[in-house]
């Protein structure tokens, strides 16, 4: 399961059991990161017991990408059926800056920023 | 707006301290819907432009880091010029986009024209991030949001607030019958919190 877009990609890597971010994604509004809420519906519904969510790569995520994450961290909250793990890189502003309000969102996720 | 300007927040007409550098780009919304990516490449060009005046990481003493006022102008910027396209709709289709460099701010600064009565909604929607308690109003925005409210307007600028401590400032000017145009001022910090 993977979305291409011209600057991004987002995969899901089964075997790690991690949905993984790479370039900079800044679609236009929510109705066109429905892909990437999907991909990480089905991620969620797929993996047995955490879910990694692998922002690394991601150079640059815009508000309306910080949303659909955030909308899937409250989801997830919802059904506690997954524990979730955020990975950042603490050489990237915005992983810096906005990464830790997930767990404002909901305290059980837990984040890594390396 | 009976005298045809107003103004929200911490809006200023001239910078308060000398302007190190300024730079400005003049678009159009048209192109920027034709192309999205236009919006990312703006304000990557300008954020890496200004880059230049902050130390490498290793030399950013109480200053930040060339990288991170990179990735924090082009956030910045890429969001209000993102506001600028999707909203615009008037025939006055340009949208300014400004840049300066100050001793301690830099203040990032767009300005596009909507109708009067969507300039009423998008000031209604400023005076409750400008009001209220940020933290709260973002957490609230985004449950109602998940509800399926169309209430998303006003959290890229909630964003903005919390995370890169922005002081905004608005001005909504009426340059024709039923034409608003709006400036939005974002200064940021160029030190260390």
């Amino acid at each position: 399961m993977e979305i291409k877009g011209e600057d991004f990609l987002v995969t899901f890597n089964e075997p790690k059991a991690a949905v993984e971010f790479f370039g900079t994604i800044r679609l236009r509004d929510s109705s066109d990161y429905k892909a990437i809420s999907d991909l990480l519906d089905a991620a969620c519904r797929q993996v047995p017991g955490e879910l990694i969510m692998d922002f690394r790569n991601l150079q640059f995520l815009n508000s309306a990408g910080i949303n659909t994450i955030s909308k899937f961290v409250i989801a997830a909250r919802g059904m506690e059926r997954v524990m979730l793990k955020v990975q950042g890189n603490k050489q990237i502003a915005w992983q810096q800056k906005s990464l830790r309000n997930l767990q404002k969102l909901w305290p059980k996720v837990a984040i890594e920023i390396s | 707006m009976a005298s045809g300007t107003e103004i929200l927040g911490t809006f200023k007409e001239q910078p308060a301290d000398p302007v190190t550098s300024e730079a400005a780009l003049h678009l159009s919304c048209t192109d920027m819907l034709q192309h999205w990516r236009r919006v990312s490449l703006s304000s990557d060009f300008l954020a890496k432009y200004y880059s230049f005046y902050f130390p490498y990481r290793e030399k950013a003493k109480g200053r930040i880091s060339r990288e991170a006022a990179e990735n924090s102008i082009s956030f910045v910027l890429n969001e209000l010029i993102e506001n600028t396209a999707k909203y615009s709709n008037t025939a006055d289709t340009a949208v300014r986009v400004r840049v300066l460099l100050l001793e301690r701010t830099i203040q990032l600064e767009v300005s596009n024209a909507v109708t009067a009565a969507l300039a009423e909604v998008f000031r209604a929607s400023m005076r409750e991030v400008l009001a209220g308690d940020t933290e709260a109003l973002y957490i609230s925005k985004l449950e109602a949001n998940l509800q399926g409210a169309r209430s998303d307007s006003g959290l890229g600028f909630l964003t903005l607030i919390n995370d890169y401590q922005i002081q905004l400032g608005f001005k909504f000017e009426k340059t024709g019958n039923d034409i608003c145009r709006i400036t939005v001022q974002a200064s940021m910090n160029c030190e260390e919190a």
